[in-house]
C-alpha cells in the first residue's frame, strides 16, 4: 500500500486539483484552515466522519508547527498545499525547524492518560500515508499526509 | 470559545457550557475559566457540557485531561456531557474514552 501510494503521489496528474495556502505561526489560523478543508473537498461529498477526520489531521500538523517549530511566532511562515484527484487527497506541510528528528517523535502510551504526543498518533491512525522528510542543511521539513478516496463510502445525502 | 459558569451550591456541582471549536488556539481560556473556579473543598462534581463544541483535537484533549487531574487533586469530580459523535470519536482514537466520565448527545 506505502510504495502504491508512493508512485501515486509521484505521477499525480496535471490537472489535479491544487490549494496554496501561506499561514504564519499564529494559531488563530487554525480555524481558517479546517474552514478551507471543507470547501475544498465539498465537491467530493465525502461522508461527514471523513471530512472531519481531514480536519482533524491537518490542523493536528499545522498545530505541531506552531506549537514546537515556530513557537507561535507570528512572524514565521509555513506552506499548505493541498492536492486532490479522483484516487487521493494529499496535504503538505512546508516549514522550517532545524534539528527536527522524525525518528524521535514520542509513541504515547496510550494506558495512560496523555497530556500532550498525541496529534502525529492521531494523524498516523487517519491518513493513509504519513511521511515526514527532512532537510538537515537548509531545516527544511516536508510533511506529507494522504488518504486514498477511491474506496470510500460517500455521502448519498443531498 | 464561549464558556458559561453555572453554580449549584446545594449539590456542589459547577456546570460549565462550552461553545465553539476547542484547539490550541482556544484551550488556554478554558484552562484559566475551570482553574480558577476549583474549589478547595472535596466533593465538588464539576461538568463540562461540551453540546455546542464542533471540533476537539489533542490540544483540546491535553487539556481536558490536565483539568481531570486538577480536580482529582482537589477531590473532586469531573463529568463531560452531551459530547456530539465527531468529538467523541477524537476520545474513542485516543482512548482517553476509557479515562473520563463520559456521556454523548
Amino acid at each position: 500500500m506505502c510504495k502504491e501510494i508512493e508512485y501515486k503521489i509521484k505521477h499525480l496528474p496535471a490537472d489535479a486539483t491544487y490549494i496554496k495556502l501561506r499561514l504564519n505561526g499564529n494559531s488563530d489560523t487554525l480555524a481558517l484552515v479546517r474552514k478551507i478543508i471543507d470547501a475544498s473537498v465539498n465537491h467530493l461529498s465525502l461522508n461527514a466522519a471523513l471530512l472531519n477526520d481531514l480536519k482533524l489531521a491537518t490542523t493536528e500538523a499545522c498545530t505541531n508547527v506552531i506549537r514546537h517549530a515556530y513557537k507561535f511566532d507570528s512572524l514565521k511562515y509555513y506552506d499548505v498545499e493541498i492536492r486532490i484527484t479522483n484516487e487521493l487527497l494529499m496535504i503538505e506541510l512546508l516549514y522550517c525547524d532545524p534539528g527536527f528528528e522524525p525518528d524521535k517523535i514520542p509513541v504515547p502510551d496510550l494506558k495512560k492518560m496523555n497530556e500532550g504526543g498525541l496529534g502525529v498518533f492521531i494523524i498516523k491512525n487517519i491518513m493513509d500515508y504519513v511521511k515526514y522528510t527532512t532537510d538537515v542543511e537548509t531545516g527544511n521539513v516536508s510533511l506529507k499526509m494522504v488518504k486514498m478516496l477511491d474506496s470510500l463510502p460517500k455521502n448519498t445525502e443531498a | 470559545m464561549k464558556i458559561d459558569c453555572r453554580v449549584d451550591n446545594n449539590s456542589k456541582t459547577k456546570t460549565f457550557v462550552l461553545e465553539g471549536e476547542l484547539d490550541v488556539h482556544n484551550v488556554k481560556n478554558l484552562k484559566s475559566v475551570v482553574s480558577e473556579s476549583l474549589e478547595n473543598e472535596e466533593g465538588w462534581t464539576y461538568i463540562l457540557d461540551l453540546g455546542e463544541v464542533t471540533y476537539l483535537d489533542s490540544s483540546g484533549l491535553g487539556m481536558l485531561v490536565y483539568i481531570k487531574k486538577e480536580i482529582t487533586h482537589e477531590e473532586g469530580n469531573l463529568k463531560i456531557i452531551n459530547i456530539q459523535s465527531q468529538v467523541f470519536n477524537v476520545f474513542k482514537l485516543t482512548r482517553l474514552d476509557e479515562f473520563f466520565d463520559l456521556s454523548t448527545k
